[in-house]
């Protein structure tokens, strides 16, 4: 969890300077964190259950 | 005719001079890509080359700055890929690497559509060679569907090509007209582009070469057909949504994939996307997008196969699952994998970064948001799969599973030197832009970009670190097209080949009795010749390829 912790203080930093340096273009400061972490959970769901529909099988001898 | 040489002879002869040099002389070939860069780089705006073959006026090679730029970075990539292979590599990867390299050279410059195809033809014998070259009977097995799946689409260019002809299309390579033939050239591109459903020759047959021809294939094909695209379709709508769906179906299956190579392949297609989308949006910028980041994707995708095949010549092994722990043993490979894997990621500093940043910028120029959120959609799946799924399951974890062998320094040289250049067109942009087809006015390192992306691939890597569990290499295999074209293949052998040979035989006969009655007036040809030749050439060709097993 240290390693989590360590990141998710790194985004509150970038999001920090973000706010400060009023660089959020366009949209709220931080919404780029959260679509990384959001859209990163979404993919690692969505192939996964794509994979347990079909998308993937256990590997046999001749794979 | 112009004074000036063809970028593709010095590869040429090199692939010429490897069939006769022992492999202790063979390094010294390398002298032909320092040779091709340099006229690459000295390509005339505008110059020509011209040849009269069989009474027909080919225009050999037609320089500007798009095609400048595609010569510049695959004579770069072949000298690259030629220094990797080291003087252990076997005499045929050095032939048919030096060939392919010339091959996609004489594709990016061809001034006419017959040259292209005469690239196109001579690319896919080559690249069938080095495939082969893993040398086991998976590679030859690959190999074999790898020509097959390119030669279908080899005819349809011809087949379209002579449509075009006939119906009084221009030669010249350039944007084509709607109708039948452009069709056919659409879907011979995207066989080579590796365009879903007819992408699965690439994730098929990159994964067993050797590790140097699998870093020789990945820059050639896929980004020929981005270039005939760009000068063939540019602006065609469909293209934005075909080349977003690339990136996000490469980003699934890479998340699945166990195989390292085989990963990295679906990110091929998932980059190759990127490229598609900015032919697509067809804009100044939108285009100066696809040039750079064909230039860009070249260089770092070389540089992670070059890492994944360092891996896999170190241990025998390939799969994330049997892999683990490799930090301690190849921190050089670790380190250069990971300039790699950021660049793609669109990590700042790195040329991924200023690459992709054009497309996205392209997307956003034209208040397309929803294109936008779904290329950055892909990029985090991209730094997910390469950038921390990848090293945390290949190189993580204490002590390595598997016993290391040393990598060869031409290995981790042509690591170092792919890696700089990397580096330097991100860190100095200008380089990169410098050579664009279209002038540019766009700076990528601007606060709320840096920003962005930053938070982009932290955020990323904070849902990985929570969910990494569940990514664990598990000893499982993909299915994709490639297996209902396996399947197929296994029901026309049995049920439709025999039908189809009693078919032949019958129609035999039929011709022998014709040709022995009296003959008559000859009818007329009409209508469409060209279309039904084309259309039997496809269909023989696909009856082989169903049949391979």
């Amino acid at each position: 969890m240290r390693g989590a912790l360590g990141l998710a203080v790194l985004l509150a930093f970038l999001v920090v300077v973000e706010v400060v340096l009023h660089a959020a273009h366009g949209v709220p400061s931080g919404t780029w964190a959260v679509f990384g972490a959001l859209g990163c959970a979404a993919l690692i769901v969505i192939s996964k259950s794509l994979g347990k529909a079909g998308l993937q099988h256990p590997e046999r001898p001749d794979d | 005719m112009t004074e000036w040489a063809h970028p593709a002879w010095p590869y040429l002869a090199a692939a010429l001079l490897a069939l006769a040099l022992p492999a202790r002389a063979r390094p010294a070939l390398l002298a032909a890509p320092a040779l091709a860069v340099g006229l690459a780089w000295a390509l005339p705006d505008g110059g020509t080359l011209t040849a009269r073959v069989m009474g027909v006026e080919l225009v050999l090679a037609r320089a500007d700055a798009l095609a400048r730029m595609f010569a510049i970075v695959f004579a770069l990539i072949g000298g690259l890929a030629g220094l990797y292979a080291g003087g252990g590599a076997s005499r045929r990867l050095h032939v048919a690497g030096f060939a392919a390299t010339a091959a996609g050279l004489v594709i990016v410059l061809a001034g006419d559509w017959i040259t292209l195809y005469l690239g196109w033809e001579a690319l896919a014998v080559a690249s069938f060679a080095i495939v082969s070259d893993g040398g086991t009977a998976r590679a030859w097995a690959s190999a074999y569907r790898y020509l097959l799946v390119h030669f279908i689409g080899d005819a349809l260019l011809l087949g379209g090509l002579a449509w075009h002809l006939a119906a009084g299309g221009s030669g010249l390579v350039g944007a084509l007209p709607a109708g039948g033939a452009a069709v056919l050239f659409l879907v011979a591109f995207a066989i080579n582009a590796a365009i879903p459903p007819v992408h699965a020759w690439l994730t098929d047959a990159y994964p067993e070469s050797s590790p140097a021809g699998t870093v020789f294939l990945s820059a050639f094909a896929t980004k020929a057909a981005v270039y005939a695209l760009a000068r063939a379709f540019p602006g065609w709508e469909p293209l934005v949504w075909v080349g977003v769906g690339m990136t996000l179906y490469g980003v699934v299956f890479a998340v699945l994939e166990n195989d390292i190579r085989r990963l990295l392949g679906y990110h091929i297609v998932s980059q190759v996307g990127y490229m598609v989308a900015g032919v697509g949006l067809g804009t100044a910028l939108a285009l100066n997008g696809t040039a750079a980041h064909a230039f860009a994707h070249i260089l770092y995708k070389g540089l992670l196969l070059m890492g994944a095949g360092a891996v896999v010549h170190a241990t025998g092994r390939r799969k994330l699952s049997e892999l683990g722990g490799l930090a301690g043993a190849m921190p050089a490979v670790l380190a250069l994998y990971m300039i790699g894997a950021l660049s793609i990621s669109g990590a700042p500093l790195l040329n991924g970064f200023v690459s992709k940043s054009l497309i996205v910028a392209a997307a956003e120029a034209e208040h397309r948001p929803a294109v936008v959120a779904l290329l950055m959609l892909a990029s985090v799946g991209t730094f997910l799969s390469v950038g921390l799924k990848l090293p945390w399951l290949a190189f993580g974890g204490a002590g390595a599973h598997a016993p290391v062998r040393a990598v060869p320094r031409a290995m981790l040289a042509a690591m170092a030197l792919t890696a700089a250049l990397c580096a330097l067109t991100g860190v100095v942009p200008s380089l990169l832009y410098a050579l664009l087809p279209f002038p540019l006015a766009y700076e990528p390192y601007t606060a709320a970009h840096v920003l962005e992306s930053l938070q982009v691939l932290t955020g990323t890597a904070l849902a990985f670190v929570l969910l990494r569990r569940q990514l664990g290499g598990k000893a499982a295999v993909t299915r994709d097209t490639d297996r209902l074209w396996r399947a197929s293949g296994a029901w026309m052998t049995g049920r439709l080949a025999p039908v189809i040979a009693r078919a032949a035989v019958a129609l035999e006969t039929a011709a022998d009795t014709a040709v022995s009655r009296p003959i008559g007036p000859m009818p007329r040809a009409t209508g469409r010749p060209v279309g039904y030749a084309v259309l039997l050439a496809v269909a023989a060709v696909g009856v082989a390829l169903l049949a391979l097993r």
